[in-house]
């Protein structure tokens, strides 16, 4: 069978719209649109580099404001926070924990006077609160009294609950206002309700007083001593000397850990 | 005349040749026209691939650079924390006494107060009590007008007024003029010698104040209550003023940058830094005074570990690390395991 003319031109026609068709539709359409997302991913990238200045000021700012939340938060603790020593009305926690037992006695009838003092403020008569003793559990008062699991931290946090002054309305207002002032220690007073008939007024609010303490180390437990400090102070090295026994460096009839500095003035 | 006289298929022949090699040059222009579409397609993508690249490492260190920002805010979300928590605490002391206060200038001299209270009633909002004496109905009334006037009140509520004022009842069979009286009083008689002993009846022994709400006693610190007809009345005041107490415990013992239960809301962290340290609560952040809290890894003799958590060591000495400094004196050494 002969093919005219007509037919072969279809065909060459055919053929080459097909192989047109395969470079359009394999690799030019789908060319265009990769680069037109690569196009659209440098817009995007040349956004972001436009924002260099910013990113920069961003660092800077952030470094800024740290550096002003730091400077805030040392006038703060440098009046409101505790000393790492006994003798400045502080506690030092670099005691072993069974001189620490002994010292947090002291260090609680300390924080009492403190509070007695500040009680007094404003020339107010109270019935004050007591400080709560700590344990004698040597494993546990690390955690336990100074918070030491729970806020990562030590720091001794104190709810006072009622407490009920009486005295005029402006001794009252200054008694309370004066919280804030503080020595050691960051106190808030709440709820505070003012009855009674002038000059003989009474008021009561609930206390709560937190003292951060300067401790620069915590001595850690003594081996098998207890639960919970040792995962609280992330000693989480095994093991260790029992208490003064053999303790390489301590001479016999010396008790390690006890290099409290504010423990050794007092004593 | 010329006569063509070759068959017929050697015309067809030539013309199909041609038609073949005209279809060859169609197919090959096609094609060519295609391949050179994919050589400009790839030519256009590889710069476009290249421009990516160049830019790409520039980008990502502008990225790094943001991260570093909202790195630092994070690492210190304890220290905005902590800042926040203790001026909270500082300011809250000061909050009461500052609305009690600022409320006195409101109360009326007849509005004689026995106690004040208040109480948070949500953010930026409080309730205010205010229990006191007064005599007349009128007082009552003048008495919430004048509240009102107390900037940022938003409500004032009054009960406890006990009316003793004088009224005229309705005509009766037996009382055909009907006198005011007070509540509860029984109806004034007509007849005069009734009326006469009803007075009569109704006299007491002078007492004036007398054992009458604390009146009279020698003992001064008993608060004083309301005299003969006055009443105790109890205005509550709602006020945009915040009293919501922050919550120590709450906030230290919560993971650093999350808020306090009692705090309501938390401090921002400021500007283009991401807000990674965004409320109150958290551990002593700063080294303090001093120095640092307690190094993470607390190791026998390890002289100042270092800062606290989350602390920036700013105002303290920076120790060694942990283990790395030789023993205080008095301390266990550090020698046991190879410095714990």
């Amino acid at each position: 069978m002969k093919l005219t003319r007509l037919t072969i031109l279809s065909i060459g026609l055919f053929l080459g719209l097909t192989a047109v068709a395969f470079f359009v539709f394999q690799h030019v359409l789908p060319n265009i649109e990769e680069t037109r997302n690569y196009r659209e991913n440098a817009q995007a990238l040349r956004a972001e580099i436009n924002k260099s200045g910013m990113a920069k000021q961003r660092v800077e700012d952030a470094v800024t404001l740290i550096g002003e939340k730091a400077d805030e938060w040392n006038a703060i603790m440098a009046r409101h926070s505790l000393p790492g020593s006994l003798a400045a009305g502080g506690i030092d926690l670099a005691v072993n924990e069974y001189q620490l037992t002994v010292d947090a006695r002291r260090f609680r009838n300390s924080v009492q006077s403190q509070l007695n003092r500040q009680l007094k403020y404003g020339g107010v008569q109270v019935i004050g609160p007591e400080i709560p003793m700590p344990t004698d559990d040597a494993a546990s008062v690390l955690a336990s009294y100074f918070n030491y699991s729970s806020f990562g931290f030590p720091a001794v946090l104190y709810n006072l609950g009622q407490v009920t002054v009486t005295g005029t309305f402006d001794q009252i207002m200054t008694h309370v206002r004066g919280w804030s002032n503080m020595p050691n220690f960051l106190a808030v007073a709440d709820g505070l309700q003012i009855s009674g008939t002038s000059p003989n007024m009474t008021g009561t609010y609930n206390l709560t007083i937190v003292g951060f303490i300067q401790s620069e180390r915590v001595f850690p437990p003594i081996g098998g001593g207890g639960g919970a400090a040792p995962a609280a102070t992330g000693a989480t090295t095994p093991g260790g000397p029992p208490a003064g026994v053999n303790v390489p460096g301590v001479p016999p009839g010396q008790v390690p850990g006890r290099g409290g500095v504010g423990r050794d003035e007092e004593e | 005349m010329k006569l063509n006289l070759l068959p017929k298929t050697i015309s067809q022949a030539k013309a199909a040749r041609a038609a073949i090699v005209f279809s060859i040059i169609l197919f090959a222009l096609l094609t060519g026209g295609g391949v050179m579409a994919m050589i400009w397609s790839q030519d256009q993508l590889q710069k476009a691939k290249d421009v990516v690249a160049d830019l790409k490492p520039k980008a990502d260190q502008v990225v790094a650079n943001a991260r570093i920002a909202e790195t630092k805010m994070t690492e210190n979300a304890s220290l905005f924390r902590n800042v926040a928590l203790a001026n909270a605490m500082l300011d809250h002391n000061r909050k009461y006494p500052e609305l009690y206060t600022s409320l006195l200038p409101y109360i009326p001299a007849y509005y004689r107060l026995q106690s004040m209270n208040a109480s948070p009633a949500g953010p930026g909002q409080s309730q205010v009590t205010l229990v006191g004496v007064l005599k007349s109905f009128q007082q009552y009334a003048d008495l919430t007008l004048v509240l009102r006037r107390i900037p940022d009140v938003m409500s004032v509520s009054r009960a406890g007024f006990q009316p003793l004022e004088t009224y005229v009842p309705g005509l009766s069979a037996e009382d055909q003029i009907a006198m005011p009286i007070r509540p509860g009083e029984g109806r004034v008689p007509l007849d005069p010698i009734d009326r006469l002993n009803y007075y009569i009846a109704q006299a007491q022994e002078p007492g004036g104040f007398v054992g009458t709400g604390g009146f009279g006693t020698e003992d001064m610190t008993t608060p004083r209550g309301a005299m003969p007809e006055w009443s105790v009345v109890t205005m509550t005041l709602v006020i945009n003023r915040d009293l919501q107490t922050p919550d120590p415990g709450a906030t230290l013992g919560s993971p650093s940058g999350s808020v306090g239960t009692a705090l309501g809301t938390p401090g921002g962290a400021g500007g283009g830094a991401g807000g990674a340290a965004g409320g109150r609560g958290g551990p002593m952040g700063l080294g303090g005074p001093a120095a640092g809290g307690p190094p993470a890894g607390i190791g026998f003799g390890g002289a100042a570990g270092g800062p606290p958590p989350g602390a920036l060591g700013r105002g303290g000495p920076t120790g060694p690390p942990a283990g790395v400094g030789g023993p205080p004196a008095g301390a266990i050494p550090g020698g046991v395991g190879g410095g714990r």
